[in-house]
């Protein structure tokens, strides 16, 4: 049955995925309960409630609810929130561009049977990656011989997998409406990270506390499922959501024509309805242009935009004046935490605006920004050729695998080195904007380390498309790696321990760059481990089979 | 700028051999593309043509053996050669974001020069839409901007893998005008299509592959030349198939009496001198094999031997 085949064929493309991604969270949380488990909770209980509060520690936190905290309550929804977004966006706009939509729809199979068959296999796989992640949590405790008590487990991946589904749903319905799967992703993870950011930080401001509640992440944890159990009214607002844009996702299918296959993005289409030429299509076609990398920016230059534009918002728009209200509150505070504990949200004194921008967006959001620009441009460019099946005519003429990767890496530099300038131009603006008086020379030094960071993993994408060809390994390989190494440094500085420095992300923060300036062998390491990535790159991919 | 020297053959390959695993996709492969000519290569769908151009164009490297362009090595060398090289590959693909001439000038550009007379003049002849993305175009129309940046650098030598594939019967007349003018103006073409019409119409010699093998390499004159012809000979008197049958180069006589069908290869002389003594011969009607009737000869040789 035709329909039955649908449904097998969606399990069986994206539930390699998923499952690396629930079997990472799953090996994660072990780690990360080795660590904690060598600590002393009690010395969480002395922290005054509103700190607490802040950085999401439970009262009477034990070991395991510290480690189901850490890892499954931020790393566990922001990376199953990005899976479900990727599921979602594949599914139907994913399909329609790569023309298997129009193939699947000449059999005999309605589109409203089609989409209803791919979004059940969708929810079927998540309800399964759900409760691998709930198994995952139950054994996990046991292998480590770590007490549990108090926790529910069940009624928090519960919740974990309602704010899944919403994000695939919202990534279903932009697809479904438009057809256009980078456009059904950016929404999506806008929205995503808008809301983990707006969650975290408005409830700290007086008088925009009610305003949270207008972002899904609120639903996912403010009722703190890991110590309460399920909020039936918060999972229900969440699965009723879902339901509504699923909902919405068909019928903007259904009444639409399918596009051809075409890869316009937003911001062309715009210019062209604009009447405008962009500067970047005229510099593609200028005669004395003739790089690769002006190419490969050109084509990346949405993405770009939209990362620019949300990096110098978040820092120069929201943080300044989110600190000026907060400050007397942080103050009252006291100087008196533990460093174990701020390390996890990336360090730093939260009474300083240095050590807030630190905790609040340098430590997680920042690296996460320019890592998708380089990761995105590192790994769409090498394999990405090979994908779009345009290597071939590119190495027929004179120009070698070596100048090709090259030139794709020059690119992702440069867009790392824009993202990491609009990062500090952001700061230096909140910096101005609210009297935070912190020093432009630090300012210019962690801008400097997060692009260098971003380099990093940029690199690894680079060197992952170079061996593989394949744009989804290099992209869940990177990512996956920089997930693993921002774990791996914030458990090593919880636990104090030296191996922090295995971690990439030990060169970016570890030595305060916002508070000492820039540490001139961190900047180096950064630097030299992007060249050799790009050097060995560059060895792998002469010798290798180019795919067809 | 690498000088190319054009009274050589230009693509030369010598026991090419490609293995994906255990699988020989292409095995053991002697050939030359001479100055001059067109030079079709022929096989069914999944015989090794693409890889045999992967291999030659170092997108794959073989297993064993090795391939020239140009007179370079096609591995070692490979950027000698490339100015001089216009390719087209199968299943083409192009930037979407595009349009048909910023294509050409990328293209252009990055093998050192863009002619934009030139250009515009194959643009004309194909009737291609310069002004559009190419991610809005028909699959023929962005196969024309495929040949016209295979054409637009005067190359002189051209690999082409199906290059006729989604053109209407019209432009496929023009592309088969344009490679002969080409070839006239002293440039080599290496075409590769299973289309056996294109081939017949546009190659001076040809290659067959099957299975990774290359097992036959001939003008297409002398091929022809050898290959079966239908015969119609119609006589004055009744005459049996026996006298046919035991005949060199005889195969399918069916007689009706005075009219005997046959097929046969060799020459005439032999066999009217074989009929001579049974009849006169009022008429004769004979039909040389096309390039498609010897193609299937080879393989259906092949599979049964």
């Amino acid at each position: 049955m035709a329909i039955a085949g649908v449904y097998r064929q969606t399990i069986r493309f994206r539930w390699r995925s998923l499952l690396i991604g629930v079997v990472s969270l799953g090996a994660l949380l072990l780690f990360g309960m080795a660590v904690y488990r060598g600590l002393d909770p009690t010395l969480y209980d002395s922290l005054p409630e509103a700190f607490r509060s802040i950085v999401g520690i439970p009262p009477g936190a034990d070991v395991a609810s510290l480690a189901y905290s850490a890892i499954y309550n931020s790393y566990g929804a922001l990376v199953m929130g990005g899976l479900g977004i990727a599921a979602g966006t594949a599914v139907i706009a994913g399909d329609e561009q790569r023309g298997l939509l129009s193939v699947l729809l000449a059999n005999r199979c309605s589109r409203s049977a089609v989409f209803w068959t791919k979004t059940v296999a969708v929810l079927t796989l998540l309800v399964g990656a759900g409760a691998l992640l709930w198994a995952a949590a139950a054994v996990a405790p046991a292998i480590l011989d770590v007490q549990v008590t108090g926790l529910f487990l069940g009624g928090f991946t519960v919740h974990l997998m309602a704010i899944t589904i919403f994000f695939t749903m919202l990534a279903l319905a932009v697809g479904g409406w438009t057809g256009r799967p980078a456009l059904a992703a950016g929404v999506a993870t806008a929205v995503l990270v808008a809301s983990f950011l707006a969650v975290g930080l408005l409830p700290l401001v007086s008088g925009a506390e009610e305003l949270a509640r207008l972002f899904p992440w609120y639903y996912f944890n403010s009722s703190d499922p890991l110590l309460t159990g399920i909020d039936i009214g918060h999972v229900a607002i969440l699965l009723v959501a879902s339901s509504g844009l699923a909902v919405i996702a068909w019928w903007g299918f259904l009444r639409r024509d399918l596009r051809v296959i075409s890869m316009e993005g937003l911001i062309p289409r715009l210019a062209r309805v604009l009447g405008a030429r962009l500067p970047t299509s005229r510099l593609a076609a200028t005669p004395r242009i003739s790089h690769i990398w002006v190419m490969t920016l050109s084509a990346r230059r949405g993405l770009l935009a939209l990362v620019v534009v949300a990096m110098v918002l978040i820092m120069g728009v929201l943080m300044g004046p989110i600190y000026r209200s907060l400050d007397s509150v942080l103050a009252n505070l006291g100087a008196g935490f533990p460093d174990e504990l701020l390390a996890f949200f990336g360090g730093g004194d939260l009474t300083t605006p240095e050590g807030y921008f630190r905790v609040e967006s340098l430590g997680m959001v920042a690296p996460i920004a320019v890592m998708v620009a380089t990761i995105t441009i590192g790994a769409s460019s090498v394999a990405g050729d090979e994908s779009r099946r345009t290597i071939g005519l590119l190495l027929s003429t004179p120009l070698s695998r070596r100048r090709l990767l090259l030139e794709n890496s020059v690119a992702m530099v440069v867009a790392g080195m824009i993202v990491g300038a609009a990062t500090g131009i952001g700061i230096i603006a909140a910096n101005l904007v609210s009297g935070l008086g912190m020093s432009y020379a630090s300012i210019a030094a962690t801008s400097l380390l997060l692009t260098l960071l971003g380099l990093v993993f940029g690199a690894v994408a680079v060197f992952i498309g170079a061996a593989t060809g394949s744009v989804r390994a290099a992209v869940f390989g990177a990512a996956g790696l920089a997930l693993v190494m921002h774990v791996v440094n914030a458990m090593a500085v919880i636990a104090d321990a030296s191996w922090a420095y295995v971690s990439p992300f030990a060169f970016y923060l570890g030595n305060d760059p916002m508070v000492n300036g820039l540490n001139l062998r961190d900047a180096m390491v950064l630097l030299l481990l992007s060249i050799v990535l790009i050097g060995v790159s560059v060895l792998v991919y002469q010798r290798r089979d180019l795919r067809q | 700028m690498t000088n190319v020297d054009v009274a050589q053959d230009l693509l030369v390959t010598s026991h090419l051999t490609k293995y994906y695993g255990d699988f020989p996709a292409l095995v053991d492969v002697t050939m030359s593309v001479h100055a001059g000519e067109v030079y079709g290569f022929l096989g069914p769908n999944g015989a090794g043509k693409t890889t045999m151009i992967r291999t030659v164009m170092d997108e794959i490297r073989p297993t064993s053996g090795s391939a020239q362009l140009l007179g370079f090595d096609s591995h070692r060398d490979v950027l000698a050669t490339r100015a001089h090289l216009g390719y087209l590959p199968a299943d083409l693909a192009l930037y979407p974001q595009l349009t048909g001439r910023d294509t050409l000038r990328f293209f252009g550009n990055l093998r050192g020069e863009f002619d934009d007379t030139y250009t515009d003049e194959l643009a004309e002849r194909f009737g291609a839409q310069l002004d559009k993305r190419v991610g809005e175009m028909s699959t023929g129309n962005r196969q024309k901007i495929g040949i016209i940046q295979a054409f637009m650098n005067r190359p002189s030598l051209l690999i082409l893998d199906e290059p006729s594939a989604g053109l209407d019967p019209l432009m496929q007349r023009e592309l088969q005008t344009l490679m002969r003018e080409t070839v006239i103006a002293g440039a080599s073409i290496f075409l590769s299509s299973h289309t056996l019409s294109e081939v017949q119409r546009a190659a001076d010699r040809v290659g067959i592959i099957r299975q990774g093998r290359l097992i036959a390499q001939e003008n297409v004159a002398s091929l022809r030349a050898h290959a079966l012809r239908q015969v119609e000979l119609d006589l004055d008197a009744h005459v049996g198939v026996q006298i046919f049958q035991g005949l060199p180069g005889v195969t399918a006589v069916e007689s009706d009496g005075v009219r005997v069908r046959l097929s046969y290869q060799g020459t005439m002389d032999e066999l009217l001198a074989a009929v001579a003594p049974h009849a006169s011969v009022i008429d004769i009607s004979t039909r040389e094999a096309d390039l498609e009737e010897i193609f299937l000869a080879y393989y259906s040789d092949h599979d049964g031997a």
